[in-house]
């Protein structure tokens, strides 16, 4: 009967692992902006090797995209032709030179947080005085209850602004 | 007369004595030759009973332990034998004076000895042995640890301490050598006596050969190695080398062919013990008979054809969408686990392989396949054949394999098409200086590699395949510093087909160097290419795509390694090997016919080609924290 117990633990652990994995994956899914590419990125460019975190912080020019891409291809990324070129092109437009960066509010000055469009000074000012009598935020949820955003400013920004831990990594 | 008889069969005296006392007695020559004669048989069977063995099975040896040791590695029919520095080992080297049907292979680092064993072994199927010195065993340790992983057949052996001061922390020596490597072996052990030397060898090459199989560690104390005039029955290979081909049980492989028959959405995932056990053609059989596409676990062999319309050389979760039933022969299942998690959640799972301790510990399981792969792959074979009509097989088969076709070719299309957009580029591509190898070379070679993620960039023009190319690496273990030295052991099992070294300029660096000095000393004809981008690339680009300060920042803290920039060519040449650098794919092309005219009149090559960085951070390469001694000086002394 021990080993029966013992199987089902290693499978219940095995279940929880992999749920645990599937959370952290979708957070950074959330970081991608709407658009045509959106789900083929999704898909096939953070489900096996990596995560998308490293992809959602890059700003880089189309070359460079379809750099990465392409090298992604090369070490054996699931990507069809056709499909490359409508990721590449996403990419490009969404986190392209020109783009804000993504920003880390549990560690941005306020300098670094006026730069994304829509967060005033005072704002900025606001969300620095939270995390200094509350400690560090935990989601986007808070961001947008501090600054009191509405629902179209929130919808724009929020794939600039990062809540949780401030270190990167998968 | 009686007392020296009695000695002689007791083994008290040696025959020498035993002639010299007779003479002084009185016998002459006839009739002493004349007396051993009728006493051999007693002699024979004493000799048997010092290692507890059959009389009629053992063939007597007398000698000095050195020759007792070759005579047992002789008769498993152990013809290479590869040797580090170490003064322990004269008993053995003596021994081989007189026995020219037994090569030493000098390596010039114990690390080198146990790759050039591994090599060896994977590429003949016979177990590679090894000795160096008692000290040199911490050296050797990495690649018994690849050797492990890979399940090896290889027997590392040293000398060791007197026994009469052994284990004290004395000079060479710690309080227990054998624990210093136990997690690289299958089994690890101190022979005290003399007359067991046989056994004990015996033993070594049974279990490192038994699947699965592993490194097996002996120390022999100098004073039993240097053992003079003893007798010892030698153990012919017939009497240990025992077929392990294991039947899985009946139910479950028709259990499992039910499964297979039922799917809607299949996958067979593949590992090393596929290639171990010979499967390779029932497990091709068997993935045709129901069209099941096929992935490859991390082995260091190919364990399925990888041009087959069925092998996925990329599936990276995307095909099949769905799996429902799960297929593992051969392979861990801590990788599949990792990987294919999301797909597996409601996948039914079949795990085949001789490792039976491995089913159902990472994983678990719905019907264990424990026995030889192949024997395996046999039986469901059949069982499927029994419980289905030709045409239900073909209405499972048809969709399947037109779908999985389908999938590779335009995966195919894809990596082809982005590899060949930049063939002609300077700094070369992985793709491009792969895809001229692979042109230059004959349908039967040998490719040994040890490359990062970058690989499948070079290998994918690859068709490895049986009667097709051979791929022998990179080893599961990962731990660098065995390719160079891998490949002679590898030419020297294959002589008569080309064998090329694929290796990253890291890898080579990790103390690669001087396995050219073997290459070169025994003449072994192997092609070696450096894929030259000057850094660890995939460190650096695995730790840059994780973000971090490196990579905020722009400073490689430690991948980068062209600073010097080493001309691998200079070094080839400091040991008597030519080479040349490259740069364009036109220069690949030319040395890789120049290198295959070398080969060809019997001397190796080296190609250094200048390949480019890729992946994260690949623009911050070079911008590495100098630091300058001489300049830190206050004296300039």
């Amino acid at each position: 009967m021990y080993k029966w117990l013992a199987v089902g633990l290693v499978g219940c652990m095995c279940v929880t692992l992999v749920l645990l994995g599937q959370e952290r994956e979708e957070e950074w899914t959330e970081y991608l902006p709407p658009g045509q590419g959106q789900e083929l990125t999704a898909q096939y460019c953070g489900q096996s090797c990596h995560n998308l975190e490293r992809t959602v912080r890059e700003r880089k020019p189309r070359e460079r995209w379809e750099a990465t891409v392409y090298d992604m291809i090369g070490r054996g990324a699931p990507i069809f032709l056709n499909e490359a070129e409508e990721i590449i092109v996403y990419l490009t437009d969404v986190f392209g030179p020109e783009v804000p960066p993504l920003v880390d509010v549990n560690a941005a000055s306020e300098d670094e947080l006026v730069e994304i469009p829509g967060i005033t000074r005072e704002q900025a000012a606001r969300l620095l005085a939270y995390r200094e009598s509350n400690g560090l935020l935990a989601s986007q949820q808070q961001i947008r209850e501090i600054l009191e955003l509405e629902d179209e400013v929130f919808e724009r920004i929020r794939y600039y602004l990062h809540a949780g831990a401030p270190a990167t990594g998968p | 007369m009686r007392d020296i008889v009695r000695d002689y069969i007791e083994q008290t005296i040696p025959r020498r004595s035993f002639v010299k006392r007779m003479s002084q007695a009185g016998f002459g020559v006839t009739a002493v030759a004349s007396v051993l004669k009728s006493l051999e048989p007693f002699v024979q069977a004493q000799s048997a009973q010092a290692g507890d063995a059959p009389a009629e099975l053992l063939t007597p040896f007398e000698g000095n332990a050195g020759e007792v040791l070759a005579e047992q590695l002789r008769a498993a029919g152990i013809k290479f034998l590869f040797l580090g520095n170490g003064s322990g080992l004269g008993p053995l080297c003596d021994a081989l004076v007189d026995r020219p049907d037994m090569q030493p292979i000098l390596a010039t680092h114990e690390g080198h000895c146990v790759a050039m064993a591994d090599g060896y072994a994977k590429a003949s199927g016979n177990p590679g042995f090894v000795m160096i010195s008692r000290v040199g065993s911490p050296n050797a340790t990495s690649n018994m640890y690849n050797a492990m992983k890979d399940r090896s057949p290889i027997i590392v052996t040293s000398d060791h301490s007197e026994t009469d001061r052994a284990g004290r922390d004395g000079h060479e020596d710690v309080e227990d050598w054998l624990e210093t490597v136990e997690q690289f072996t299958k089994f690890r052990w101190l022979v005290s006596e003399p007359d067991r030397i046989p056994e004990w060898t015996t033993k070594a090459l049974k279990l490192a050969t038994t699947m699965p199989g592993g490194p097996v560690y002996l120390r022999f104390p100098r004073d039993v190695l240097y053992t003079s005039n003893m007798r010892a029955g030698i153990y012919p290979s017939r009497t240990f080398s025992v077929p392990t081909t294991l039947q899985p049980h009946p139910q479950d492989v028709d259990e499992a062919a039910r499964m297979l028959l039922e799917a809607e959405s299949p996958l067979l995932y593949v590992g090393p013990e596929v290639t171990a056990s010979g499967a390779g053609a029932s497990v091709v059989e068997l993935a045709e008979l129901l069209a099941i596409p096929v992935t490859q676990a991390r082995s260091w062999a190919a364990d399925f054809p990888t041009k087959h319309p069925l092998f996925l050389e990329v599936s990276g979760g995307r095909f099949p969408e769905s799996i429902d039933v799960y297929l593992n022969l051969g392979a861990h299942m801590s990788g599949a686990a990792s990987l294919e998690n999301d797909r597996l959640r409601n996948a039914k799972i079949i795990h085949g392989r001789v490792e039976t301790d491995h089913i159902g510990t990472a994983y678990p399981v719905h019907v264990p396949l424990a026995g030889s792969v192949n024997e395996t792959a046999t039986a469901l074979v059949e069982s499927i054949r029994s419980l289905a009509t030709n045409e239900r097989l073909e209405r499972i088969r048809q969709p399947r394999q037109e779908a999985t076709a389908e999938f590779t070719q335009r995966m195919r299309e894809s990596f082809e098409f982005v590899a060949q957009r930049r063939f002609d580029e300077v700094p070369l591509t992985f793709e491009c200086v792969g895809y001229e190898v692979n042109a230059a070379l004959d349908r039967d070679a040998y490719i040994v590699e040890e490359f990062g993620t970058q690989g499948p960039k070079a290998l994918r023009w690859f068709n490895f395949a049986e009667e097709e190319k051979t791929k022998i690496g990179r080893t599961i273990g990962y731990a660098l510093g065995w390719g160079v030295a891998a490949s002679v052991g590898v030419k020297l099992a294959r002589p008569d087909n080309q064998v090329v070294c694929l290796q990253g300029d890291g890898g080579f660096l990790f103390g690669q160097i001087e396995a050219l000095w073997s290459m070169s000393r025994y003449d072994v004809p192997v092609i070696v290419v450096i894929f030259n981008n000057r850094s660890y690339n995939e460190t650096r680009a695995r730790m840059f795509s994780r973000g971090g300060r490196q990579a905020e920042v722009g400073k490689d803290m430690l991948s980068y390694l062209g600073d010097p920039n080493v001309d691998f060519v200079r070094v080839a040449e400091a040991f008597g090997i030519r080479g040349e650098q490259v740069q364009s794919r036109e220069q690949v092309r030319e040395a890789m016919s120049r290198a295959i005219r070398t080969t060809r009149e019997g001397r190796p090559y080296l190609i250094d080609a200048r390949i480019e960085n890729s992946g994260s951070g690949a623009e911050q390469a070079g911008s590495y924290p100098a630091y300058s001694v001489a300049a830190a000086r206050t004296r300039l002394v």
